[in-house]
């Protein structure tokens, strides 16, 4: 139990000094894993290739090969982002035997950088959600309080122990939400820094791949790990390579904050003035507007990018009549949830000739603008912080709301990087997160800044 | 009271990159089934699309070759339908944002027929209809394709068909396609409406995917006459598309469902859009080579040739190519021309091809063609040889030499010959005398049948006339 607790930093630190193995490791979150398999974290948990890869990697290291940053060292990722051969499920009945032929690019790197893959984590189906109810397998519990849902089975998992860390998505806030709920940092890079291949889409302008983690300090040791240009998207930034971890110092001096109240933003922010940081409040009255516009925009991109989920090619089909459309129905009403369904019939709507102009291009235009705020704001400011989610962790069943994640979209419509960090507790003792958002590209100073207040936090404690 | 008949065409055009438009698969015809295939191209899910840039460079060429404008931001939306062929269940395609606006084509009539645009896109997957049901062929999945839309500027068959035939003369010359309509790589939807003149344009009805010169000129008249009729008995109906079958020779209406879609296209965030700097199209339009209508100008310049002729040998790339090439071993431009315009062309007639492939190679045709012109051989010798030849590229020397083909001009031979013809025929011998030119036929005709034809009429007459006037 107590070796699957350390920090993922701890964990490596540990292993370098031999003080562990990564079978150990790999056993400690299993084992995790195993004990509390009812918060139902995961989807598929890879015992046997895990421990292989495990053993071989502390043969490896006996044998004084050189070893890349995260050798050894366990980590999950959610599944809809593919590994060779293993399912990739989504978590929808769709593509319930589902086997990905090929690698994104995101897992690669973990793999390439000696990370022991350990599962694949439970998650929204397809992504439509915020609260991880809406999954094919159950929904996964927040740890903090069973009876509360998280954002996702990764934040479950690292919550849990049953990782050390892991690469999750934030379309509109998954990320950052589930580390809200769960207690964890949770960090959604500049739109780009990440490559997306290989990751199933929701909505390709704004989905992300960032990382979820304990501390500051592992979230940094991802990144580092995950961020870099990939040709196979077009999307992906080609930014000079970044040291996150070499350089991460818990420092705020000299830098202008500005507050988006709500929650306890504005009590926690104040924390950064002793580090030599200003902090003003801001008038940002553009919530609304932002997350009309995200569902707008991300309903149509995942209406779209859902269509290819056919019955065809692969993935569930159900013959019907066996008339061409009967395939098409049949397979796509059993395999895809409620949610997912919802979201394809908003999508459709959006696009549709008669709401084209008025919903889709509309919400273009309020992200033009958004985009537009926040250049005249990072003029004015190094940070905006905002509450992560202005609630603690919903409880289960409880109809969900879409203002929820309205904190979180305005990062994701902005494509700007966006930090959630433990902040206070909630009224009913639960975690609450605080966001804390950037110019883009400006990785560095927000897990700075998200360290200083990890640190801050420790002192109070 | 007659009608106009107004007509817009949408030309599909494969470009022959060596990959696929948006992933690294090889795009080549006539493979098994589903062995250029990817993840990507599967529509797998988590891939993304990483555009071929030459597919970009090609629409851009294509563009310049036929005067279109290039767009500075060009961008990619997706178009959306459910088909088995169409693994995204979308095409990525051009609609607000196309490469290349505007440009033309001038008609021999002196006509210019307008282009709205010219844009890249995706081809979908083929279906394979056999004994065990239907299957998905994805190899085309993928490839890229330029659209080429016109206006409605087209008033009849032959003016669209001759239209698509510069254009596609055009395309071949830039090098961007290799145009093969049997392969489907060039294919033609086309919009017909009928309207009395002065009045409005008609309801349009559109055909897709026609195939060959032909089943274009029939499908658009008889549509039109099928319109005129319609109108005629005083019925209306309304914009559709309509298939062509080019068995029967009609079109028959379709369902609504596969009319009536709402393609719900928008932006793809996946490409991100292209800015198209002058200076790279500049570099593009600098290796634009000759366009068949200035080649045509230049042959007449430069060649003498009328402008029927001229135009009548740049009409398609193979022609031109073959002409072009043959000049450069046998310089005889009006010779080698007649020759090409009259056996080859004759040839190629009765084979009956929208894809003009000729597989004699133009040395081999220069060799042939200086044999006859240098009057080695006979006329109907050559035209034998160019039948033997024309896909063996066997050297016409050679065979010459070796079957003593050569014509027969040496007077001794054909003295004898001739001698026992005017002996057996005294007749026919009187009425040469008497000067009935008609006989001299009679005579080159029997002097050919005992040369199996090698013999030299000149020769044969100069001969029978010394005999006859002795």
């Amino acid at each position: 139990m107590e070796l699957a607790k350390l920090s993922l930093e701890q964990a490596i630190d540990k292993l370098n000094r031999k003080e562990t193995t990564s079978v150990e490791l790999t056993k400690a979150v299993i084992a995790q894993a195993k004990a509390a398999a009812d918060l139902n974290a995961l989807i598929t948990v890879f015992e046997e290739s895990a421990l292989k890869a495990a053993v071989e990697s502390d043969k490896a290291r006996a044998a004084g090969k050189p070893l890349w940053s995260l050798a050894g060292v366990p980590v999950g990722v959610k599944d809809c982002i593919c590994i060779e051969g293993t399912k990739l499920t989504c978590a929808s009945k769709a593509l319930e035997n589902y086997i990905s032929p090929y690698t994104a690019t995101a897992a690669q790197k973990l793999i390439d950088a000696g990370a022991v893959i350990v599962a694949k984590a439970n998650m929204d189906e397809f992504g439509a959600g915020n609260r991880n109810e809406t999954s094919a397998f159950g929904r996964a519990k927040n740890p903090v309080d069973p009876t509360r849902v998280t954002s996702g089975g990764s934040a479950t998992a690292v919550a849990a122990f049953q990782c050390y860390g892991g690469a999750g998505t934030d379309s509109g806030g998954g990320i950052r939400m589930a580390a809200a709920y769960c207690g964890l940092v949770g960090l959604k890079p500049t739109y780009g820094l990440i490559s997306r291949h290989g990751v199933m889409a929701y909505s390709g302008s704004v989905d992300c791949v960032g990382p979820l983690t304990r501390t500051v300090a592992d979230n940094a040791i991802l990144l580092d790990v995950m961020a870099g240009h990939d040709p196979l998207d077009m999307t992906s930034a080609k930014q000079p390579k970044q040291e996150y971890y070499k350089n991460l110092k818990a420092d705020v001096k000299g830098l202008k904050v500005g507050v988006v109240n709500g929650g306890c933003a504005l009590a926690a922010a104040a924390g950064f003035k002793a580090g030599g940081a200003t902090v003003s409040e801001i008038k940002f009255p553009y919530l609304d507007a932002a997350l009309g516009a995200y569902v707008a925009i991300t309903s149509a991109e995942a209406m779209s990018n859902l269509n290819r989920i056919d019955g065809i090619r692969y993935g569930l089909r159900q013959n019907g009549s066996g008339e061409l459309e009967d395939v098409y129905f049949k397979s796509r009403t059993a395999g895809f949830g409620k949610a997912v369904k919802q979201t394809i019939m908003l999508g459709n709507y959006v696009l549709s000739k008669e709401n084209l102009d008025k919903c889709f291009f509309k919400a273009k235009k309020i992200q033009k603008f958004l985009q537009q705020e926040f250049d005249k704001l990072f003029k004015q400011f190094d940070l905006i912080v905002s509450p992560t989610v202005d609630i603690e962790a919903p409880v289960a069943g409880e109809a969900s709301n879409p203002t929820d994640a309205k904190y979180a979209v305005v990062a994701s419509l902005a494509g700007i990087p966006a930090i959630s960090v433990p902040c206070c507790n909630g009224p009913n003792g639960l975690p609450m997160g605080l966001q804390i958002m950037a110019n883009k590209f400006n990785e560095q100073t927000l897990l700075n800044a998200a360290l200083f207040f990890e640190r801050a936090k420790e002192g109070v404690k | 009271m007659s009608y106009e008949i107004v007509i817009g065409l949408e030309i599909h055009c494969e470009l022959k990159t060596k990959t696929k438009a948006f992933c690294s698969c090889r795009n080549e015809f006539g493979a098994e089934p589903n062995v250029n295939v990817c993840p990507g191209c599967l529509g797998m899910p988590g891939t993304l699309p990483a555009l071929n840039k030459t597919a970009v460079e090609y629409c851009i060429r294509a563009g310049l070759a036929v005067g279109c404008k290039i767009s500075r931001y060009s961008a990619f939306e997706r178009k959306h339908y459910f088909y088995p062929d169409l693994p995204n269940a979308y095409q990525v395609s051009q609609l607000e944002y196309p490469l290349c606006i505007g440009g033309g084509l001038t008609l021999d009539s002196g006509k210019f027929v307008r282009l709205n645009r010219i844009h890249l896109e995706e081809d979908a997957g083929k279906l394979l209809h056999g004994p065990y049901g239907t299957r998905v062929d994805l190899n085309r999945a993928g490839v890229p394709l330029i659209e080429i839309v016109t206006e409605p500027d087209l008033r009849s068959a032959d003016e669209a068909v001759e239209f698509l035939a510069k254009l596609k003369s055009a395309l071949l010359t830039t090098g961007v396609s290799d145009c093969k309509m049997q392969e489907g790589r060039l294919r033609c939807d086309v919009n017909v409406s009928v309207n009395k003149p002065g009045d409005k344009w008609g309801t349009r009805i559109e055909m897709k995917n026609l195939a060959s010169f032909s089943a274009i000129k029939r499908a658009i008249t008889y549509e039109a006459k099928r319109q005129m009729d319609e109108l005629d008995k005083g019925n209306t109906f309304v914009q559709a598309t309509r298939r062509w079958d080019d068995k029967d020779g009609k079109s028959y209406p379709m369902r609504d469902k596969e009319t009536s879609n709402d393609y719900r296209y928008f932006p793809d965030a996946n490409i991100i859009p292209i800015n198209v700097e002058p200076s790279y199209v500049e570099s593009i339009r600098k290796t634009l080579p000759e366009m068949p209508w200035e080649l045509k100008e230049r042959l007449q310049k430069e060649l003498g040739l009328s402008e029927y002729d001229a135009r009548t040998i740049t009409s398609d790339k193979a022609y031109s190519d073959l002409y072009l090439n043959v000049l450069k071993t046998f310089n005889e431009p009006k010779f080698v021309l007649n020759f090409i315009m009259g056996e080859v062309f004759k040839k190629l007639n009765a084979l009956g091809q929208d894809d003009i492939e000729i597989p004699l190679k133009p040395e081999i045709l220069a060799k042939l063609l200086k044999l006859y012109h240098g009057k080695t051989i006979a006329q109907a010798t050559a035209r034998e040889l160019l039948d033997e030849i024309w896909e063996s590229n066997a050297d016409p020397e050679q065979i010459v030499k070796d079957r003593n083909l050569a014509q027969v001009s040496d007077s001794g031979a054909l003295e004898a010959i001739l001698q026992k013809l005017v002996a057996d025929n005294p007749k026919a011998a009187e009425q040469l005398k008497m000067g009935d030119p008609k006989v001299n036929q009679f005579f080159i005709g029997q002097t050919m049948k005992a040369t199996g034809g090698k013999a030299n009429p000149a020769v044969v007459l100069e001969v029978l006339n010394k005999i006859i006037n002795k």
